[in-house]
C-alpha cells in the first residue's frame, strides 16, 4: 500500500474501448468499485472497466485526481465539483453518471445527477421535453388526466414558449 | 429512445432526488414511461411558497398529507422529509406527520418554519424527540417544548441543525449525551441554551461544530466546551460567548480574561473564527486552511503588547495551514496600539515569524493602521496585505481609487519610515496590484495612474528574505 512503502502506487486502467490510463491509487480507491478491486488483489495488473470508454474515464480520472488533490474542505470540493461540471454538456453528463454509478462513486453521482435535475427545474414540461428529446407519446386526452391530477404543480414554472 | 429516458430507473431516481415536490410530480407529464417515476422517489420536500398555494392553505396540507398517507399505505422507502411552511395553525397535523414519519423510520427530517411579518413564529414540537431513527435533523424556528422526557434516544443522530429553535438545557443534554455517533453539530440563535459541553468520550466521532450568536440574544453569557478527537473545522461567530477548555484553564495566567475561547481538536483540518478574543488553540491544522476574522475593540487592545502575544501563539499554531487574517477595528480610537513596535521579541515569543497568505485589513478612520501593520510585521509574514473598506460596495469608482491610493500610500510610508529592524532586514520588495476583471488575474499597477486602470480589488504583494520561518508555503506552490 503507498502509506506502507512512502511512493504512491499507480494502477493501471483499461476502458471497453482498451485505452489505457494510470491513476495514483489514492485518487483511484474514490470508486468503490475500484477500492473493491484493489483490496481483493486485483491491482497488480490492469483493471478492466467494462462499462466505461475511454472518453468518460478520462474525464473520470481528471475528476478524481483533481477533487483528491483538495484538502477535507467540503466547499473547496464542491466548488471544484461545480466548475468541473460546469462545461460538461448533457451527453457527456448521462456518460458521466452512468459511469459513476458503475464505478460506485457517490459524491460524483450526485454532482452529476443534480446538474442534470438543475436542467428541469421550474422548467415545463414542453421545455423539458425538447431540452432532452424526450417524444410526448400521451394522447391529448390522457396528457390532460394527468394534468388535472397535478394542477397544483404547474404554477410559476416557466412557459412552452421559452427556449 | 432518448437518451436520458434510457437512464436506468435507479438513476432517473437519484436525478429526481434534486428535485422540489412540485418539480418532480410534474416529471410525470412527460411520456408515459414517466408516468410513475417520481412517486417512489425516497425523499419528499414540500413548500407552501409554491405561487399555486398562495391563499389555499387547506390545499397545502391535504397534498402533504396524501402524499405522506400514500408512502404510508404503501409502505414505500421514505428516508428524507423536508417541509417548510409558514402557517402554524396546523399544529396538529404537524404532531400527526412527525409520528408517522417516526414509525417509518425517516432519516432525515427537515422542517423550517418561515417567520410571518417579521414577528417569532416558534412552533411547538416535543414529538419529534420521539423519532429515534432519525440521522439527521434541522429545526428552523420550533420550540421543542417544556416537557423533558425521560428518555431522549437519538442514537442515530449524526447531523443536528438548529436555528432560532427554543430549547431547555435539559433537553439539549439529553440530545446531546444520547447522540454518540453526531458528525456535525449546527447551533444558530439557540435560545435557552447555556452550556455547550462535548466530551471525549461521547463525541468521538464529530467533525464540524459551527456556534453562531447574533445579536439577538448576546446578553446571555455561553460557556461551551469543546474537547472532542476527531474535529475537523469549526464554524465560532458570537462575541458574548465564553467558552473554556477545563484543561488548559491553569497553562497561562493570560487566560484569566474576561472572555476565553479554548479549543482542542487534535485532528482539525480547517479552522474558521470570526470573533472578539483571539483564541488559545492546542491543535495545529496540519492541511486546510485557517480562516480567521478578529475584531479589534478597544477593550482588547488595553494590553496591546499581550494582545500580539497571544496573537503570535495563535498563528504559530495554526502555522502549518494557510492563513488567511483578516482584522477588523471596532473601535474609532485604537491609541492603544502605540506602545507597539519597539521589541519584536516580546511580542513573538521566539517563536519564527509564520507565513500568513492573505491579511485583510478592514480601513477604518483610525489612525493606528501604521502601528498596527508594524505590530502584525513583528509576528507573521504576509504574503498579501488587501485592503477593505467599511461601505465600500456604495463607493464609485472615484472613491475607490482614492481610497486605494491612499492605502498604498499609507503602506510605503509605512515601510519607509519604519523603526521596526524586521521589515528593514527581511522585506525584499513591494508590488501594489488590481484585480483585472476581464484577465481574472491580478496585475501590477502602477499608482500615479491608478485613475485610468479598469481595477476594482487592490492589494500589495510582499516578497520577504527570510524564508527559513517555518511555513505553508510549500503546500501553496504543491
Amino acid at each position: 500500500m503507498a502509506a506502507e512503502t512512502g511512493t504512491p502506487t499507480t494502477l493501471t486502467l483499461k476502458s471497453n474501448d482498451d485505452e489505457l490510463f494510470s491513476v495514483a491509487e489514492s485518487a483511484a480507491i474514490l470508486s468503490v468499485t475500484i477500492r473493491n478491486m484493489v483490496e481483493d488483489g486485483c491491482a497488480g495488473g490492469v483493471i478492466p472497466l467494462d462499462n466505461v470508454d475511454g472518453k468518460t474515464l478520462a474525464s473520470v480520472i481528471t475528476y478524481m485526481n483533481g477533487i483528491s488533490a483538495i484538502p477535507a474542505d467540503e466547499e473547496k470540493k464542491k466548488s471544484y465539483r461545480d466548475k468541473f461540471l460546469s462545461d460538461k454538456d448533457f451527453e457527456t453528463l448521462a456518460d458521466m453518471v452512468l459511469a459513476a454509478n458503475y464505478l460506485n462513486m457517490s459524491c460524483l453521482m450526485d454532482a452529476v445527477s443534480a446538474k442534470i435535475a438543475q436542467v428541469m427545474e421550474k422548467k415545463s414540461v414542453g421545455w423539458v421535453r425538447r431540452k432532452f428529446g424526450i417524444e410526448n407519446d400521451y394522447t391529448p386526452e390522457e396528457e390532460a388526466a394527468v394534468k388535472e391530477e397535478h394542477k397544483w404543480t404547474f404554477e410559476g414554472v416557466e412557459t412552452d414558449d421559452d427556449n | 429512445m432518448d437518451r436520458i429516458s434510457e437512464l436506468p430507473k435507479e438513476i432517473l431516481q437519484r436525478i429526481l432526488y434534486f428535485l422540489s415536490q412540485e418539480d418532480v410530480v410534474r416529471t410525470s407529464l412527460l411520456s408515459k414511461s414517466w408516468r410513475y417515476i417520481w412517486c417512489s422517489r425516497p425523499n419528499l420536500v414540500f413548500s407552501d411558497k409554491n405561487v399555486y398555494f398562495q391563499g389555499k392553505k387547506q390545499e397545502f396540507l391535504s397534498v402533504v398529507d396524501e402524499t405522506l398517507q400514500r408512502y404510508c399505505d404503501r409502505r414505500l422507502r421514505l428516508e428524507d422529509f423536508h417541509l417548510c411552511m409558514s402557517d402554524r395553525d396546523s399544529l396538529s397535523l404537524l404532531d400527526k406527520w412527525i409520528a408517522e414519519l417516526a414509525t417509518m423510520g425517516v432519516k432525515d427530517f427537515c422542517l423550517h418554519i418561515l417567520r410571518e411579518n417579521s414577528c417569532r413564529v416558534i412552533v411547538d414540537l416535543p414529538v419529534v424527540l420521539e423519532a429515534e431513527s432519525l440521522k439527521v435533523l434541522w429545526l428552523h424556528y420550533c420550540d421543542l417544548g417544556r416537557n423533558i422526557p425521560e428518555n431522549i434516544t437519538f442514537v442515530r443522530l449524526q447531523l443536528l441543525h438548529l436555528k432560532n429553535a427554543l430549547i431547555v438545557q435539559e433537553i439539549f443534554d439529553k440530545i446531546i449525551s444520547s447522540c454518540t455517533l453526531i458528525t456535525t453539530l449546527w447551533l444558530k440563535d439557540c435560545k435557552g441554551l447555556k452550556t455547550i459541553k462535548l466530551e471525549k468520550n461521547l463525541h468521538k466521532y464529530l467533525k464540524h461544530f459551527t456556534f453562531v450568536n447574533n445579536a439577538i440574544y448576546r446578553k446571555d453569557e455561553r460557556n461551551v466546551e469543546i474537547d472532542a478527537p476527531a474535529l475537523e473545522k469549526v464554524t465560532i461567530y458570537g462575541s458574548k460567548v465564553r467558552f473554556h477548555y477545563r484543561k488548559l484553564r491553569n497553562l497561562n495566567n493570560l487566560v484569566e480574561r474576561s472572555r476565553v475561547l479554548c479549543i482542542d481538536a487534535p485532528n482539525m483540518e480547517c479552522f474558521d473564527y470570526t470573533g472578539l478574543v483571539v483564541p488559545y488553540v492546542s491543535f495545529a491544522p496540519t492541511s486546510g486552511w485557517s480562516n480567521i476574522k478578529l475584531c479589534i475593540t478597544g477593550h482588547d487592545v488595553d494590553g496591546a503588547p499581550s494582545w500580539f502575544h497571544i496573537l503570535s501563539k495563535f498563528i504559530h499554531a495554526l502555522r502549518h495551514s494557510i492563513i488567511c487574517l483578516k482584522k477588523f477595528h471596532c473601535s474609532p480610537n485604537n491609541n492603544n496600539l502605540h506602545v507597539l513596535g519597539q521589541d519584536d521579541d516580546v511580542i513573538n515569543v521566539g517563536n519564527r515569524h509564520v507565513v500568513v497568505d492573505d491579511l485583510t485589513l478592514k480601513i477604518g478612520r483610525s489612525s493606528s493602521f501604521t502601528y498596527l501593520l508594524n505590530g502584525l510585521f513583528c509576528i507573521c509574514r504576509p504574503r498579501y496585505v488587501t485592503p477593505h473598506w467599511f461601505s465600500q460596495e456604495n463607493w464609485n469608482k472615484e472613491r475607490k481609487v482614492k481610497e486605494a491610493r491612499d492605502f498604498f500610500c499609507k503602506i510605503e510610508k509605512t515601510i519607509d519610515s519604519t523603526g521596526n529592524h524586521d521589515i528593514r532586514q527581511y522585506l525584499e520588495g513591494f508590488t501594489f496590484e488590481g484585480f483585472d476583471e476581464f484577465l481574472l488575474d491580478w496585475q501590477p499597477l502602477q499608482v500615479a495612474t491608478l485613475l485610468e486602470s479598469e481595477f476594482v480589488e487592490f492589494r500589495v504583494r510582499l516578497q520577504w528574505s527570510d524564508q527559513h520561518c517555518e511555513s505553508s508555503s510549500k503546500l501553496l506552490e504543491s
